[in-house]
């Protein structure tokens, strides 16, 4: 349903394209989405209205708003693409990082021109929207930080709109909302869930007609009424169509529909007043509005402003109407521009006044929005203002240039002698009349050849006899005439007689008394002659019509009193009337008094004072040109009688009064001045202090975001820690309640995180919780740390729990601590551990047992040489104890040995070669020399020869084995050999004698047997000797019996060779003795005798034969082998001697062997 | 001059049974003379004075080995054999050795000694 008619005829470019339905905008920022779905909840998805929704969006993220809000509504929910067009009953969403307006009922989309954090994306669309669609739209504006959308609200109010704010209280972030709320001209501010009933409202009831009402003047009339009433300001004057418009528009937000109903509203609520004012006197401006228009201003306007001015010289402008500033601070920036390349710089004074006192707060501000400085060009902005926070402030220097001041165009005397008039937007706000009025005041106020600049809608109402067009488009005028003509001040043409409509006159009573006043006021009004009433102080306090030909404003402050109102030529007259009728008590007349008139003319007039009072004078001006003298003559008094003299004397008195008081006045001024500047600088000290403030909060500011930062990281660093800990630890507060526990208990516990503040007891777990509880209850008490172990699982698992106090930042005791060690590991570890050393000590012990009983000696020596370790039997064969070995040298205890390690020893310890078998024939103790067999070795740490272990084996007793072993074995071999080379050589030699066989056989056999018999002797000995006597024994055993032998000698032992060769020899001596011999003859006998001697050459056997008694002994031996055997064999084999001798009693023989 | 005939030897043996039989079957050989020594310091005397074609040396003697003696001798041109009782591997004979074993035959020594005569010819 769109809304028609408040269009408004002075803006027609306002909302020349409604959208089929009225257009809902809403704004929000940080807590947006909340207060967008809490509207939609509440929105009626048909109530025939379009809502677009404009966040402040994240540029470089996805907004997932439209999915969001799409579910609390069966509105269609779009993402607004360029181009796309409104529709009722839909939802339109801005999209990241993209500028919308709204054009021509179309939604569009652009890039942002501004830097981020510069964007007011919902400025933007609001006045957008209100330049579209005018009236046919509403703003709201939702939760958000900053001041985005004030600036667009005003622009949506002025055009019409509706406004509404969320409540801040009910805003999450509540920035936005009351910025919005801040400028005074917001419809509704109510919670986001109301909005959507109320829009609907509004627009569903339309426009209240009041058009249709029979006296929509009087309806007027009595509203400007209350606002004179409550306000001061008159806005009878004020556009027709532009207050019906504002009022129709309040009573639609208001839903009220009826006009009386509205009176009574303003009448009863004085804040309605004042929101029907700012509705009326809304103005949305900006910098160089009109760019075109102030560029030919500075182009062709402020350098003739400016030209031929001196440092002395002032420049004045006025610009009535400049509501929040904006235009009187452009001109400002224009001329301070044009004067930074002046040779000469006049003072300059900018008065911006309004009535409107809201707005004049912002001027005095002089802050403005990022929207009001878009048009002004970069170079201005940075050289002019300067930033701060979002909004731009102008310097001092501009501000010291504007004046600005509470100041009502229509009421008030206007400024006098002003160079140029800026005055844009306001005549279109007042009726034509008004306007006809204002365009003389321009005229008045301006200096000869001053300049008028008006608003692009606005015109000089027809007066091109005032004023000269310069530029048409730009609405730049020049005042024409050189002098001034007088203005009927105030500008009120025609009071409007309110009584007439409000006073209801009393029944009948006063019927007759309202004719006569009627005509009286009729008379007055229209046939009377021109007067003012004066008080005591020559104030005016009443006037009639048509005094405007006597009075005039004078230059300067305006002033109230009649001497000061007077035209020039009338003012001492006046005075003098005025004073000779106090003085007189009766009426004072002057006549022919001459005025300048219009043009040149000169008139006469005639001044008639008359006291109506003791306060009180009538002053009546007539024209004496008729000669109407109707007076009475009762008591005129003719004031020429009034002298000069008198009259300069009383000047002189008033001159010295006015001296006296102006001293007065301009000391009290000064100290006013004293004290000002006196508190300025207190102002400027404190601002300092201020400012000093600022950079210490400033700096406060960074540690605390610093500390804050650290402690997020100490934060997350701790819960990184307490996630990462492998170790089960748990809190307990004071009470035993759960405070915190890491994720590895829950081995031990079933944690779930939502016992974190249950008590402990409360708590599962596979441990006995009592005694946990106990040992808590205890640390607490004690404040020290307790440790235990604990076992679980019938002992499979082993634990150590520690429980600590926890202490806080003051070290007070705060909870406890349990941090359980797994040492199950560890307890296992140790008893394997424990029971390898067993077996390793038993081992040990072992080996240590092996050593010290080896068969062998064993020893460790070291670099030095040193017994480090010893064992018995080694000690034994040096003949020490193992103590006393250990530590000392091997030269010292057992120095040949120490010879004789030395090489292999070096060579172990060089090159860590084992060796063994190593020889050693040394004489380590006691008395003779022992082989011994050596073996070292390396013993190695580390890869370093550390040590030499000596293995000494004692081969001395298997070495004389081997050694006798081999003799034997050389010696059998030698007698095996030798002796069948012996029997050979008997058989031969024997074979050779006895040719006889069976001689020989016999011989051989006995010859053999002897030899046997030795042997047999030799062998029972190991062959290593045999005995002379068992020998002898052998050989005569065959002849004992006969008792003829006699044997004796010591005990000799022959070894084999002599064993043999004498067996060999006694044999044959046996032989012949049993064959010829003592054996062979009884009687006979034998005696056989030895001894051993022993001289320088050595050891001697000799052995005596002696046979006696023998019968018939040949004088001459025998021959033969045997003889031969015995004579020679001795000899021969043994180096020694045989002599063999035939005595008379027998044989006798002497042999003789070394041995 | 393969034989002994008319020979001069000399015989070192310490048995007395053994040189009697070897001085016999050296004679039975043909052998001039037959000189006997029972040590090793005799037979180097009797070396040193006397003029001998070959000798028969056993090659141990009480202990010590006849080797030098055998150079001696070989290099004044005797024919040297050996009697040996043991392996003759197990000795460091010299390179021209002959050797017969104990017990020999006469046919043993004959055959050995003519070799012996002959290399020392050669």
């Amino acid at each position: 349903m769109a809304v028609d008619g408040l269009h408004s005829p002075d803006r027609p470019e306002l909302g020349a394209h409604p959208a089929p339905c009225p257009v809902v905008g809403l704004g929000a920022s940080a807590g947006g989405l909340e207060a967008f779905q809490n509207f939609l909840m509440a929105a009626p998805p048909d109530a025939g209205l379009a809502y677009v929704l404009v966040q402040h969006l994240d540029p470089n993220h996805e907004s997932m708003l439209a999915e969001l809000l799409s579910r609390r509504t069966t509105m269609p929910v779009r993402q607004i693409a360029d181009g796309m067009p409104i529709e009722p009953n839909h939802l339109y969403l801005i999209p990241p990082n993209a500028s919308l307006v709204i054009d021509k009922g179309r939604l569009r989309l652009s890039g942002f021109s501004e830097p981020r954090g510069f964007r007011r994306p919902i400025d933007v669309f609001f006045r957008s929207l209100a330049q579209d669609q005018g009236a046919n739209a509403a703003c709201v504006v939702l939760s958000g930080t900053g001041a985005d959308g004030s600036e667009g609200l005003r622009a949506i109010k002025e055009a019409g709109g509706l406004t509404l704010v969320q409540d801040p209280k009910t805003a999450k972030y509540d920035g936005m909302p009351k910025s919005a709320v801040a400028t005074g001209l917001v419809d509704k501010v109510m919670p986001v869930g109301d909005m959507p009933a109320a829009i609907r409202d509004y627009f569903d009831r339309g426009h209240a007609s009041i058009f249709s009402l029979p006296d929509v003047t009087d309806f007027l009339l009595a509203v400007c009424e209350e606002l004179r009433h409550r306000l001061g300001h008159d806005f009878s004057q004020y556009k027709r169509s532009t207050m019906m418009r504002r009022i129709q528009r309040r009573m639609q937000v208001l839903g009220i529909a009826s006009p009386p109903d509205y009176l009574e509203r303003v009448r009863e609520k004085a804040d309605e007043a004042r929101l029907l004012f700012r509705d009326l006197l809304i103005n949305v401006t900006c910098f160089f509005r009109d760019a075109e228009a102030f560029d030919f201003l500075r182009r062709e306007v402020v350098p003739v402003l400016l030209r031929d001015k001196g440092a002395s010289d002032t420049i004045r402008l006025w610009t009535p109407g400049c509501s929040s500033g904006e235009e009187a601070y452009s001109i400002a920036i224009l001329i301070a521009e044009a004067l930074a390349r002046a040779p000469a710089r006049p003072t300059v004074q900018i008065f911006a006044t309004d009535i409107d006192e809201a707005m004049l707060q912002k001027a005095r501000a002089a802050s403005y929005p990022q929207s009001a400085v878009k048009d002004v060009p970069i170079e201005l902005l940075d050289r002019y203002f300067y930033a701060q926070e979002d909004d731009y402030v102008l310097n001092q220097s501009i501000r010291d240039m504007v004046r600005v001041s509470n100041h009502n165009i229509i009421k008030d005397p206007p400024f006098s002698r002003v160079d140029m008039i800026v005055c844009r937007n306001l005549l279109i706000y007042l009726n034509t009349a008004l306007q006809q009025r204002l365009i003389p005041v321009f005229h008045y106020s301006l200096k000869p050849q001053g300049w008028l600049f008006l608003g692009s809608a606005e015109n000089i109402a027809g007066r091109s006899d005032l004023f000269e067009t310069v530029e048409q488009t730009h609405r730049i005028y020049r005042r024409r005439g050189a002098y001034r003509q007088s203005v009927a001040m105030p500008l009120f043409v025609e009071p409007l007689a309110l009584a007439a409509a409000a006073s209801k006159p009393a029944e009948g009573q006063r019927i007759g008394g309202d004719r006569a006043d009627a005509v009286v006021r009729r008379v007055m009004e229209r046939y009377a002659p021109a007067h003012v009433v004066v008080n005591s102080d020559n104030d005016v306090v009443r006037s009639s019509t048509r005094t405007g030909r006597y009075l005039e404003l004078a230059e300067g402050t305006p002033s109230n009193k009649i001497t000061d109102l007077a035209k020039r030529g009338l003012r001492s007259a006046v005075r003098a009337v005025l004073d000779g009728a106090r003085a007189s008590r009766k009426r004072t007349i002057k006549r022919e008094v001459r005025v300048e008139g219009e043009g040149d003319a000169i008139f006469l007039v005639d001044l008639n004072a008359d006291p109506i009072s003791e306060e009180e004078t009538l002053l009546v001006f007539q024209d004496a040109r008729t000669g109407n003298r109707d007076f009475d003559d009762e008591s005129e008094v003719d004031v020429e009688s009034y002298s000069h003299e008198e009259r300069i004397s009383e000047l002189e008195d008033e001159l010295n009064e006015t001296r006296s008081r102006l001293r007065t006045t301009v000391e009290e001024l000064e100290t006013s001045n004293e004290e000002l500047k006196s508190s300025n600088e207190e102002m400027m000290s404190m601002n300092e202090e201020l400012q000093s403030a600022n950079e210490e909060l400033a700096t406060v500011n960074e540690e605390l975001k610093n500390k804050v930062d650290q402690l997020a990281r100490a934060n997350s660093d701790l819960q990184n820690f307490i996630e990462s800990t492998q170790v089960p630890t748990i809190f307990l507060d004071r009470k035993l309640r759960i405070r915190n526990f890491t994720p590895a208990t829950k081995a031990l516990f079933r944690f779930q995180d939502q016992d974190r503040g249950r008590s402990f007891s409360d708590v599962v777990s596979r441990t006995d919780q009592r005694q946990l509880e106990e040992l808590s209850r205890k640390v607490l008490e004690i404040g020290e740390p307790i440790e235990q172990e604990l076992t679980i699982d019938n002992g499979n698992e082993s634990y150590v729990l520690r429980v600590l106090p926890y202490r806080d930042v003051n070290d007070i005791s705060d909870g406890v601590i349990l941090v359980f060690s797994d040492v199950t590991k560890i307890r296992q570890t140790q008893a394997d551990l424990a029971r390898n050393e067993d077996l390793a000590r038993q081992r040990s012990h072992e080996i240590e047992t092996l050593y010290k009983t080896a068969p062998v000696g064993m020893a460790m020596i070291d670099r030095n040489r040193r017994f480090l370790k010893v064992n018995r039997h080694l000690a034994d064969l040096t003949g020490h104890s193992v103590e006393e070995l250990v530590g000392r040298a091997l030269k010292d205890v057992v120095p040949v040995l120490a010879e004789r390690m030395e090489g292999p020893a070096a060579d172990v310890f060089e090159q860590g070669r084992e060796m063994s078998n190593l020889d050693a024939t040394i004489r380590i103790n006691g008395d003779g020399a022992r082989d011994f067999l050596i073996d070292v070795y390396p013993y190695e740490e580390d890869e370093r020869v550390t040590a030499v272990g000596v293995v000494l084996k004692d081969v001395t007793d298997v070495r004389r084995l081997e050694k006798e072993l081999r003799r034997l074995m050389d010696e059998l071999q030698h007698r095996v050999k030798n002796t069948l080379a012996t029997v050979t050589s008997i058989v031969n030699q024997t074979a050779a004698t006895k040719s006889d066989r069976a001689d020989f056989v016999e011989t051989l056999k006995q010859r053999v047997g002897a030899l046997a018999a030795t042997h047999n002797l030799l062998t029972l000995h190991d062959w290593r000797d045999a005995s002379l006597r068992d020998i002898l024994d052998a050989e005569l055993r065959p002849y004992t019996q006969k008792g003829q032998v006699t044997i004796n000698g010591p005990e000799v032992r022959l070894p084999p060779k002599h064993a043999l060769t004498l067996t060999l020899t006694l044999h044959e001596l046996v032989t012949n003795a049993a064959k010829y011999g003592a054996l062979a003859h009884d009687g006979a006998t034998l005696s056989i005798a030895w001894m051993v001697s022993v001289d320088a050459a050595g050891r001697r056997l000799s052995i005596d034969w002696t046979e006696s008694s023998v019968p018939g002994v040949p004088t001459k031996a025998r021959s033969g082998f045997g003889m031969k055997l015995i004579k020679s064999a001795v000899g021969h084999d043994l180096q020694g001697k045989c002599d063999y001798r035939l005595a008379a009693g027998g044989a006798h023989c002497t042999i003789t062997v070394p041995f | 001059m393969g034989d002994l005939a008319g020979a001069r030897v000399l015989l070192l043996e310490d048995e007395f049974l053994i040189a009697m039989d070897a001085e016999q079957v050296l004679l039975g050989l043909g052998a001039e003379t037959v000189k006997i020594a029972s040590t090793l310091a005799e037979a180097e005397q009797l070396a040193s004075n006397c003029h001998f074609d070959a000798a028969m040396l056993d090659v141990n003697i009480n202990g010590q080995v006849s080797f030098p003696l055998a150079e001696s001798l070989w290099r004044r041109g005797v024919a040297v054999v050996f009697a040996t009782g043991y392996e003759m591997k197990n000795q460091p004979f010299p390179e021209f050795a002959l050797c017969v074993t104990k017990p020999y035959t006469s046919a043993d020594l004959r055959d050995t000694f003519s070799m012996a005569l002959r290399r020392r010819a050669d």
